[in-house]
């Protein structure tokens, strides 16, 4: 019995060649990402090409940090209206990309009460504290203790967020900063839940996830967070943690600095002064 | 090779071409430049117009109100009470393209927000409580008052500038601590002539100057003789003055008892004018008898000279940074009350208060 082989013929061979030219091409693309992910950081990248995101910005030369000192803090709430007006945040209580916590220690309790703008926490308020943005309202005599913490994006160097996200809508720029392409995002909300700060929130307007960028529009024209331009007293300290001697720099130097949560291996980028166990 | 091989083969082709026919069309241009995620949305989020403009912005156009919060310890950003400036001065309305993304619609969303026309504040009560209002867990570095028994419904514009709100009194001049009042009668004695020999005054148009703080008989009597104050007669007066002399004659028309008023006459009913006075008792003290050494006794003083005085401060032809202020609020008829007031008030009536037993 003799093998019947078909012969070899042209048609069979350009076939061949299409098909490995097809896989091939499909092949080298997706290794092609790959390598650009497996090779070096995002920054050194980033150097190669020259000036980004902006032509008078280059993200590989800075590395921004924020602090707060929570002893300078008077819980105006200038920073979230501040965020609000400059970011397009809704004006609802229940938005915010920034906001302040008062600690409330009430007298013969051990655990604090936290008291926020949009909810006052179980320490009686005497009005509609959820519109007017204001602490001032508050049955304070028996607090035996407070203290006011502002709190905002960690803009981590590991973002849970970041690792969750299903499509690349949100990442962390060379610069240190945690950002959402909102015309990308999908709107699935896990980052949201991911978010050991409780620091995304979802925007119903536009079906899209929101966070604080460190008003990324502003530190990359020369200016400040809005958040920091409008506190009245210095709790917020924004700079560049290469520079020296920048604000932050200062900050972190001069203040023994904790950050929130260093337990859960976030390593954030917010430094804070005055606060204790509690606050988390 | 075999017909099914062969139909395989081609079926793989073709799904591979189908998916690089996908991701060139999906996956966005500049995805994976940087990393997960397209690099043009860094560029986009960068390129977003500032709302806030800082208080620099402001100086070129409003100097004077720039210069005055400059100046002071209250640097408040401008737009922490007068709302962010965004495209504040020019008025326009931006007009987003008709196929407006996402981004587009955010920047939209902002600008909507800002209107070209900047808040005045008009219920300063409700914006200086923001940061001024006692709060638990305020620090204790904050200046912070309980509304109600600061200055009751007044509005805080009424004593402090909106721009420089922290009001400062001259200091205590040295000579009101080293002044004889020995020497001073002697020197007073031109003084009687109006004031009455034991600082009574003969004339209401004149004040009362016995019990009067020290310290502000010294402060006037400067100023009357460098005519930072203007009465051609006190300045002329003054000018014969020394320094001691100054500090002498102050010292002894403070020391003289403070005794029932000239006139005792109340135009309304006592309660209205204490509410209509309540602005004043934080320097003049609950019963028209100042706790600070710079600031005068009103207690029992010459109605007319009040009304005179407080007429002169609301017409800008008597200078005081605060005073012009809070008079230039005042009516007519408010002047005429607290005027009334102050004069049927006396220490006879405050025995018990520690001011008035403190004066000699």
């Amino acid at each position: 019995m003799t093998k019947k082989t078909r012969p070899v013929d042209r048609r069979h061979v350009l076939r061949l060649i299409g098909a490995i030219a097809v896989y091939g091409a499909t092949a080298l693309q997706f290794l092609g990402g790959f390598a650009k992910r497996a090779s070096g950081s995002v920054a050194a990248k980033a150097s190669a090409a020259g000036s980004f995101p902006t032509a008078s910005y280059d993200w590989t030369k800075h590395r921004w940090g924020f602090g707060v000192d929570a002893t300078r803090c008077i819980g105006c709430l200038s920073c979230v209206t501040a965020c609000k007006t400059e970011n397009g945040v809704s004006m609802d209580p229940h938005h915010f990309r920034t906001w302040v916590e008062r600690y409330v220690y009430l007298e013969g309790e051990e655990r604090p009460r936290v008291d926020s703008q949009a909810d006052a926490g179980d320490i009686a308020a005497s009005s509609g504290s959820v519109d007017a943005y204001r602490f001032d309202d508050r049955d304070d005599r028996n607090v035996e203790k407070a203290f006011f913490v502002p709190k905002l994006c960690n803009h981590c160097a590991n973002p849970p967020c970041v690792q969750v996200c299903p499509v690349g809508a949100t990442f962390r720029t060379a610069d240190g900063v945690v950002l959402i392409d909102q015309d990308y995002c999908i709107g699935c909300r896990y980052c949201v839940q991911a978010c050991p700060y409780g620091s995304r929130s979802f925007n119903e307007a536009l079906g899209v996830a929101d966070k604080c960028t460190w008003c990324y529009h502003r530190i990359t024209k020369g200016l400040k967070p809005a958040c920091v331009e409008a506190c009245p007293v210095g709790a917020r300290i924004f700079g560049d943690l290469d520079d020296p001697q920048s604000d932050i720099s200062q900050f972190i130097r001069v203040n023994r600095v904790n950050v929130l949560k260093p337990e859960m291996g976030t390593h954030p980028s917010v430094y804070y002064v005055g606060i204790n166990r509690d606050v988390r | 090779m075999p017909k099914h091989i062969v139909r395989l083969v081609v079926l793989l082709a073709a799904a591979g071409v189908l998916a690089l026919a996908v991701k060139i069309y999906l996956v966005p241009h500049s995805f994976w430049t940087y990393g997960h995620f397209r690099a043009k949305s860094v560029t986009e989020i960068a390129s977003d117009a500032p709302v806030y403009q800082g208080a620099r912005s402001c100086a070129s156009c409003h100097s004077p109100e720039f210069t005055a919060w400059s100046a002071s310890q209250h640097r408040v950003n401008c737009e922490d009470c007068h709302g962010a400036a965004g495209r504040h001065p020019q008025v326009g309305t931006l007009v987003p393209p008709a196929n407006a993304d996402t981004h587009q619609r955010l920047m939209d969303a902002r600008y909507g927000l800002v209107t070209g026309k900047m808040r005045v504040p008009t219920d300063t009560v409700q914006l200086c409580t923001q940061c001024h209002a006692a709060i638990a867990g305020r620090p204790a570095t904050q200046p912070q008052i309980a509304v109600r028994q600061h200055a009751g419904t007044q509005q805080c514009i009424a004593c402090h500038s909106p721009h420089a709100p922290k009001i400062v009194f001259p200091p205590i001049p040295k000579a009101a601590l080293v002044g004889s009042a020995v020497t001073g009668k002697v020197a007073a004695a031109p003084c009687a002539g109006c004031h009455g020999a034991n600082g009574k005054s003969l004339t209401p148009e004149f004040p009362n100057l016995a019990g009067q703080q020290r310290a502000y008989l010294v402060g006037a009597l400067e100023a009357y003789r460098t005519g930072a104050r203007k009465a051609p007669m006190m300045n002329e007066m003054a000018a014969s003055l020394s320094a001691t002399d100054i500090a002498n004659v102050a010292a002894y028309f403070s020391g003289l008892g403070r005794q029932t008023p000239t006139a005792v006459r109340l135009v309304s009913d006592a309660g209205s004018d204490k509410a209509s006075a309540a602005a004043c008792t934080t320097c003049h003290g609950e019963g028209g008898i100042s706790g600070n050494r710079v600031v005068p006794n009103l207690a029992g003083q010459s109605e007319t000279y009040l009304t005179a005085a407080l007429e002169a401060y609301r017409i800008g032809t008597r200078q005081d940074a605060l005073m012009s202020r809070i008079a230039h609020g005042l009516s007519a008829a408010d002047i005429k009350q607290l005027a009334a007031y102050y004069a049927g008030l006396t220490c006879g009536g405050a025995k018990t208060s520690p001011a008035c037993k403190a004066a000699p």
